[in-house]
């Protein structure tokens, strides 16, 4: 097996205290690695941490934002290293496609300059520059014609491939999407994951997928990573996940996504709101809303242990595959 | 051929639509071309005595003469030059400096921004005549000093209004790619932030002009600006000195004075459109042009059967 191309460990992020407001603790000791041609997913629901997370592997964070743990990329601990280690990451390996691409374009610059912007600087001319953005437009699906038009001109879901060849106009070994699909419509929004699944294969290029969308993450993503208030609760094999989930946040989530391909009677919905992050939790922070609670879930935070479908469950009483029938 | 004849009328279409942009544009084109050829023009020399001082308006001197017995309408005509002239310097100097501070300052936010937003209020509450002439009067009367001293004092508002805008543009979304992209700040603010505003810059720096213009007649006609300077602002303070009011003489301030008016109100008229102004009216694209709508869709017809 490779070695991974990123390994989070040990992550950790506060904001300082603005005001008289408790320090909160927003990324939970949260581990992850992601190798070459590897497509992992951050599901949760809004406020798990699946941005931050993905903002802290940048230094994108705003100044209140206190990072520690360790971050590897090619096995270089680039934390160690400070703010400065994160900020050489941007351009250089890693790439982010953010959250509606409808901000993410400069609206009075035409798509060609936007794309040689991002290019690595020097060592190329100015008509092999030009190449590359034909090249890169064409990657995405978008004929040539677009590099001389303004963002205002193209659909959402144009707008979308545009981001994604701006992050691939630096060559990045690993892609950073953060909730890249959101703002677009369904359709659009499978073409863009296809698109993400050719691009990975064909450039060998790693992606974390940061999505609410749990179904369009199933889809995309071979590895599942389940964050409930800013811990990963849940991380496997996307499909041993799906069809034996361990955790029970994880099957209350596939629960309440509908499926074309199974009936169901009615989708459910997880009673309750993520805890407050200032919070120290003293147990399991998905306790108050399991119906699997017992006691001891209110005292003991649970350690994240490997699980039967060979990833890892941060539970007391992780489901069973003969809890389901 | 075709395509600049199509930009050509486009261009008039749009002249058409913002009439008082377009009279703005054509007044200080006009004095434009005087403040470049102005000597080539003018009649007679800005200190060449052509009659008795005080000569009323002839057909000889169409605006009279001054206290000199120098021609106004010469004179006029050369003072164009040092009026635009320190207009413009001072203009840029305080586009520069204000635009500078307020991206800065918008931009980075925190201590940065408070520290120069500071210095802003600092230079902002200062009485900006008085220091000018204290300051103008320190370094001596020179149509140089004058420049920067109108340049230095007037940037505060452009400071302050594009500092807000930056605010706002530095949380786009597409600030925050540039930075995952790993451009530096300076390229954001050079690149990303600066062209959000030009229409806010521009702006200002029409607005900013008529102010340099009757900046420098005040300071002018305090007697802060060397006397060889030939200016509409050293023609009124000279007519003034030699009591040309006293002697009914209007005919040598008012051409000035009235140039200095009419510079102004054209720069106010080409802004008059833009900005603020604009934002509240319909947008253009809809109150002229609408799409085509076909009667009956025909593809749809053909499709159908």
């Amino acid at each position: 097996m490779n070695p991974p191309l990123l390994e989070v460990a040990g992550l950790d992020v506060f904001y300082a205290p603005l005001d008289e407001e408790p320090r909160r603790h927003i990324v939970r000791d949260v581990s992850f690695s992601v190798s070459t041609g590897q497509r992992l997913g951050l599901v949760g629901e809004s406020g798990a941490g699946k941005s931050t997370t993905l903002y802290a592997l940048l230094g994108l964070l705003p100044g209140n934002a206190e990072i520690s743990g360790r971050i590897a990329f090619e096995g270089v601990d680039v934390l160690a290293a400070g703010h400065s280690g994160l900020v050489a990451l941007r351009g250089h390996g890693i790439a982010l496609v953010t959250q509606s691409a409808m901000n993410a374009l400069n609206p009075v610059h035409r798509i060609g300059r936007q794309l040689r912007e991002a290019m690595p600087s020097g060592g190329r001319g100015r008509a092999a520059r030009r190449a590359r953005v034909d090249e890169l437009l064409d990657r995405v699906g978008l004929p040539p014609s677009v590099a001389r038009r303004y963002p205002h001109e193209l659909s959402g879901g144009m707008r979308q491939r545009v981001a994604i060849a701006i992050a691939l106009a630096s060559e990045p070994k690993l892609l950073l999407a953060d909730e890249a699909t959101t703002a677009l419509d369904t359709v659009v929004q499978a073409r863009v994951v296809e698109l993400l699944h050719e691009l990975c294969t064909e450039l060998d290029l790693a992606i974390v997928f940061a999505s609410h969308h749990l179904a369009l993450v199933a889809q995309l993503c071979d590895t599942l990573a389940t964050m409930y208030a800013g811990r990963i609760v849940e991380l496997g094999p996307t499909e041993q996940i799906r069809d034996e989930p361990q955790h029970p946040y994880t099957r209350l989530l596939f629960e309440a996504t509908p499926d074309l391909g199974e009936r169901k009677e009615h989708l459910r919905s997880i009673p309750g709101a993520p805890p407050p992050l200032s919070d120290v939790l003293p147990g399991c922070s998905f306790e108050p809303r399991c119906p699997r609670a017992v006691e001891g879930c209110r005292v003991r935070n649970p350690a994240v242990e490997p699980a039967s479908h060979g990833g890892e469950v941060a539970c007391l009483r992780p489901e069973r595959v003969e809890a389901h029938g | 051929m075709s395509a600049i004849a199509a930009r050509a009328r486009a261009t008039l279409r749009l002249a058409n639509r913002r009439r008082a942009t377009t009279i703005g544009i054509l007044i200080l084109s006009v004095f434009a071309f005087l403040a470049v050829f102005g000597p080539l023009i003018a009649p007679y020399g800005a200190h060449e005595q052509v009659g008795r001082p005080f000569e009323p308006p002839s057909s000889a001197h169409p605006f009279g003469l001054d206290g000199g017995g120098v021609d106004v309408l010469s004179l006029v005509i050369l003072g164009a030059r040092v009026s635009l002239l320190v207009g413009i310097v001072a203009t840029a100097v305080s586009i520069v400096i204000g635009a500078g501070v307020g991206i800065v300052a918008g931009y980075f936010g925190g201590l940065v921004d408070g520290v120069l937003m500071r210095i802003t209020d600092f230079f902002l509450v200062v009485p900006v005549l008085p220091l000018m002439v204290v300051v103008a009067a320190v370094w001596g009367p020179s149509l140089f000093h004058v420049m920067i001293v109108i340049g230095a004092l007037l940037w505060t508002p452009v400071a302050r209004v594009v500092r807000a805008q930056a605010l706002a543009v530095r949380e786009r979304g597409f600030v925050r790619r540039a930075r995952a992209m790993g451009a530096s700040s300076g390229r954001i603010m050079w690149v990303h932030v600066l062209p959000q505003l030009r229409g806010l810059i521009l702006t200002n720096t029409v607005l900013m002009i008529a102010q340099a213009i009757m900046a420098e007649a005040a300071l002018a006609f305090l007697g802060l600006e060397s006397a060889q300077v030939v200016s509409w602002g050293t023609q009124i303070s000279h007519a003034f000195s030699s009591a040309s009011m006293s002697a009914g003489a209007w005919w040598a301030i008012v051409p000035a004075g009235l140039c200095i008016a009419i510079v102004v109100l054209a720069c106010n008229l080409v802004v008059i459109d833009s900005g603020e102004a604009r934002a509240r009216r319909r947008p253009l694209h809809l109150s002229r042009r609408r799409p085509r709508v076909t009667a009956q869709p025909k593809a749809l017809e053909e499709q159908v059967s």
